[in-house]
């Protein structure tokens, strides 16, 4: 297999226009001055269809954008935030009262974000797994606090920075019953290996965010397990101690590709409960208190 | 390694035409897609050139352009966070035969560590040592996906097959 194998890989040859589109590409570079970050990278003709994509996102974002401020899906003193979205549930206006509510601990410092900026809707920035299932008939709605009991511990950090609201308001899991679907390879979904009444899935992401500023703190839990979202994650994980706890920790910045600044990722398994903690640009000074606050 | 000044033009040519194959197998089987794969060889040699290098040896030169790629290619992935399938389709256009094409293809399906070590070792016929210093991990490591990718390409062929 092995001998086929070079065989095979090495009948692969590189097109002779994409041969010298990097020859021409190359000497252009070498005669032109380089910004430290420029990307020198070819043409392709995807990459052209991703701008002009991306031209007419733009373009339809400035004609709608003063109908999508008039609704205001922020968080402002006065503000009276409905959702559009039917999957969102009847709370979801992110108002300070159920802010309060699902983050006891974090009453002041969320009452005074003002910013009228449309975003994007909670559920838009949920794992697909997590809309996919609220789809099935043998999704069970649960709260913060119910969800704390099923865990067996607490799920959401006492230290938050202050400037993130909480994004994402709908927890739950499924048990099995009726409307289950028979079987979903994607989603990992076998019918006939639970049993009625069984909770076969109880992965949970609550989301923190200032979406202005692009910051993010995002916690996915499962019980007995890291959740589904962290398999196939490319981060290389190192072993730190914190708090006398063994945890997997990364830290990633994408640069010059990408503009997500400073990532952390962090997996640790605690009472039973995996966790799988994220952040986008947040300093590791606030990653690690978060990450202490979930320890302790 | 010392650097020099830049190359003249009729070099860049001779150096991008010598490695480019190679580098384009490796990027293509980690990135699985041509116009990435594409970049990233078009940015290794750019780093080549902008760096211009003294190497001891040719062997030394291909081990540097190797590493650059392979990084490239992983930065790349991470930016993506997804992986891009080339569909069998495309693949006939290296491949006559779709015995060849799925045998591409099931390496490409491969997690990215284990084909990078597959393709440096029985591909490009580094040994166990030299593929451990360009990826930075140690030899047992390599060893160990070693076994575990001819494993996994084997059950993916079987996959396929079927």
């Amino acid at each position: 297999m092995t001998n086929k194998l070079k065989y095979t890989v090495d009948k692969i040859d590189i097109k002779k226009e994409m041969e010298n589109c990097i020859i021409s590409r190359c000497k252009e570079s070498l005669t032109q001055p380089t910004p430290k970050y420029k990307k020198a990278f070819g043409i392709g003709r995807h990459r052209i269809a991703a701008a002009a994509a991306c031209g007419v996102i733009v373009l339809c974002s400035i004609f709608m954008l003063p109908n999508l401020l008039k609704n205001n899906f922020y968080v402002t003193s006065s503000s009276n935030a409905t959702s559009t979205k039917e999957s969102t549930s009847a709370t979801n206006g992110i108002s300070k009262t159920s802010a309060n509510e699902a983050v006891p601990s974090q009453t002041q410092s969320k009452q005074t974000v003002t910013s009228t900026t449309p975003k994007e809707q909670p559920t838009a920035n949920m794992p697909a797994l997590q809309i996919v299932i609220r789809k099935f008939g043998d999704f069970i709605p649960m709260t913060l606090d119910e969800l704390a009991e099923y865990y067996g511990r607490k799920i959401i950090p006492s230290f938050v920075p202050e400037d993130l609201i909480l994004q994402q308001k709908e927890y739950g899991i499924c048990k099995q019953n009726e409307t289950t679907p028979d079987y979903d390879d994607l989603h990992s979904i076998y019918k006939d290996i639970m049993k009625d009444d069984e909770v076969y899935f109880d992965d949970n992401y609550i989301a923190y965010g200032n979406p202005a500023k692009g910051r993010e703190l995002i916690i996915e839990v499962a019980k007995d397990r890291y959740p589904f979202n962290c398999i196939g994650d490319p981060t290389r994980f190192s072993k730190i101690t914190v708090c006398d706890t063994q945890v997997k920790f990364a830290h990633y910045n994408d640069a010059p590709y990408g503009s997500s600044g400073d990532m952390y990722s962090a997996l640790i398994t605690l009472d039973s409960v995996g966790y799988y903690i994220m952040s986008q640009k947040l300093t590791k000074d606030e990653f690690m208190k978060v990450l202490t606050s979930i320890i302790e | 390694m010392t650097s020099k000044s830049v190359r003249p033009t009729d070099e860049i040519e001779t150096i991008i035409k010598s490695y480019s194959k190679m580098l384009f197998k490796i990027s293509l089987v980690i990135l699985c897609n041509e116009y990435d794969a594409q970049d990233a060889v078009q940015e290794t040699f750019i780093r080549y050139f902008n760096k211009s290098p003294v190497f001891d040896s040719d062997e030394h030169k291909k081990a540097w352009l190797i590493t650059v790629v392979t990084n490239i290619c992983k930065n790349m992935r991470k930016y993506k966070f997804k992986h891009n399938h080339l569909n069998i389709d495309e693949l006939y256009d290296y491949y006559e035969t779709k015995e060849d094409a799925m045998l591409l293809e099931s390496l490409m399906l491969l997690p990215q560590k284990f084909k990078v070590v597959l393709v440096l070792h029985y591909v490009e016929g580094y040994k166990v040592n030299e593929i451990s210093k360009m990826l930075s991990v140690s030899p047992s490591a390599i060893k160990m996906r070693l076994q575990k990718a001819r494993k996994l390409l084997k059950e993916k062929l079987k996959e396929e097959i079927l």
